[in-house]
């Protein structure tokens, strides 16, 4: 005991007399006084340093319990080398060759307000070197509204910021539900973060949505109800869509006739992972469904005045999509999953019926003995009708979209540092024409290197 | 007596209503994936390395595995 105390007196005596404890001491310590313990002469008594300590400790733990944001971010570089043939069946195709290089900055600020309720936020920013003011929604008639909102700052219109994420979320504390509200991380999903080596970053498979939207989320958690190592999620999410003037508030949105100022979509979603299976080490089974009715498409050109045959047309419809995948297969590093997706619409009033599939495979496998090297494939295949929304991509190449196409994808991946991941790949897309949207068929291939910097 | 006093005092700061910091949650994540206890001398680098990650991957401490610790950033909604 004697020996521990000692030692406890010397350790304070070092953190007591430490600069730091000087500069504050000559500003608020009172004038030594002589206690029941030994006093030094020139200075206060243990004791009344041992209650500065504490002072101190405790400051340092209201700091701590007072600090309630958290800052992180991205900052990504990419070059990108774009070939593309393109024209109507039949007809002389347009050569397309672009090489840019483009940025992607995104600032992430989480708030715990209180210990249940959260906020989030992303501001992002994607250019193209040296190049300001581009629009991708001007040539996309009304549809440019759901456009602009669903593609965030990863349209590449130059340096302004873009709220691309801003929702709040209540942890109830006596059941597993999570309500949220705002505008959602609902793009870059599984498996799109394993193309940059990173494990899941997005709540929706890619697959599903690669886009980014705005509504209300429940998550109900049955975990608890499951043996360990099982997590089964319920995710419901409503997102309104809203036609109104652009220009006036008061007025409704007009294409041939008034316009419904709201449409409704709906999404639900089981979630299902097991950890530690016997060949892998994680398996995840998404399965989700959304739906919507008389949602207007609105998509070419202009709108019709009030009175005229509408220009755009409305669809009921929904979607099935499944995720697959497995981690770590073997304990060698070994990833693999497949991502469907099966869109069903019938265009209002036309007698047009849509129903079609695409699939999209992954498989990549880190090398141990290439320090890490991750080397990997996509494959993508996709019907007539085919509709993904796919609006947060950073390749140029229209790689995960097209009606009627069968591609390839070939990346490699490497932590080069810590924080820093850097990856090439090479794309192949061959799509036929597809509906009204797609009339043009293509061959497309694209090489890129990209850099990417955590912090 | 001076013992006495040095003992009351250190058991008053020790015994105050203090709240789970880094270091009680990293010393319990190693604790229940490799039922170990974090030597003293590694608790810096461990902490270190349990916080400054990317949430959803594991980072090894003390030749311990164990999950990132660094708070999900709300890329998934939910608990």
């Amino acid at each position: 005991m004697k020996t521990t105390t000692q030692l406890a007196l010397l350790v304070l005596t070092a953190i007591l007399s430490s600069p730091a404890f000087a500069q504050d001491k000559s500003a608020t310590a009172a004038p030594p006084a002589p206690t029941t313990a030994t006093a030094s002469p020139a200075g206060p008594t243990v004791d009344e340093k041992l209650e500065k300590l504490s002072e101190r400790i405790l400051e340092l733990e209201a700091q701590n319990q007072l600090n309630k944001v958290r800052i992180s971010g991205v900052f990504i570089s990419r070059y990108e080398h774009l070939i593309n043939l393109h024209g109507l069946p039949g007809a002389d195709k347009t050569r397309e060759d672009l090489s840019p290089l483009s940025m992607h900055y995104g600032l992430d600020m989480a708030f715990d307000a209180t210990k249940n309720l959260k906020f989030y936020s992303t501001l992002g920013m994607s250019k193209f070197f040296n190049n300001e003011g581009r629009n991708e929604s001007l040539s996309a008639g009304y549809y440019a509204t759901y456009q602009a909102t669903e593609t965030g700052s990863y349209g590449f219109s130059g340096s302004q910021v873009i709220v691309d994420r801003a929702y709040a979320s209540y942890e109830f504390d006596d059941t597993p539900l999570t309500l949220a509200v705002g505008r959602m991380p609902t793009n870059y999903g599984p498996p799109a973060n394993q193309i940059d080596g990173l494990p899941r970053q997005g709540t929706y498979p890619r697959f599903s949505f690669n886009s980014i939207f705005d509504g209300l989320a429940a998550v109900y958690d049955f975990s608890s109800k499951l043996p360990v190592d099982h997590t089964l999620k319920l995710r419901t999410f409503y997102q309104p869509f809203t036609n109104i003037d652009q220009a006036d508030r008061t007025k409704q949105a007009v294409d041939g006739q008034q316009l419904p100022s709201r449409t409704d979509q709906y999404v639900v979603m089981m979630d299902y992972s097991k950890q530690n299976l016997s060949f892998a080490e994680r398996l995840d089974l998404i399965v989700m469904h959304a739906w919507w009715k008389e949602f207007y498409d609105g998509y070419s050109g202009a709108q019709a005045p009030l009175g005229s045959p509408p220009a755009g047309e409305s669809e009921n419809g929904s979607d099935n999509s499944y995720y697959l995948g497995f981690e770590n297969i073997g304990d060698v590093g070994l990833n693999m999953s497949w991502s469907a997706l099966n869109y069903k619409a019938s265009i209002i009033g036309s007698g047009v019926d849509k129903d079609s599939w695409g699939h999209l495979l992954n498989i990549n496998y880190k090398i141990a003995a290439l320090d890490n090297l991750t080397i990997g494939y996509e494959h993508i295949s996709t019907q007539k009708y085919f509709y993904l929304d796919e609006w947060t991509r950073m390749n140029l190449i229209p790689f995960y979209y097209l009606q009627s196409a069968t591609g390839n994808h070939i990346y490699f991946n490497k932590l080069l540092t810590k924080k820093i991941i850097g990856t090439i790949g090479y794309y192949y897309l061959e799509a036929g024409a597809g509906d009204i949207y797609q009339p043009e068929e293509s061959n497309a291939q694209s090489w890129y290197a990209q850099i990417r910097f955590d912090f | 007596m001076k013992r006495l006093i040095y003992i009351a005092i250190l058991s008053t700061i020790l015994g105050a209503p203090a709240y789970a910091g880094k270091v009680d949650t990293v010393k319990k994540a190693v604790k229940d994936s490799c039922n170990k206890e974090l030597p003293d001398s590694d608790l810096m680098e461990a902490i270190v390395k349990a916080y400054d990650c990317t949430a959803g991957t594991s980072v090894k401490v003390a030749d311990c595995k164990i999950s990132c610790l660094k708070e999900n950033g709300g890329f998934v909604v939910g608990k």
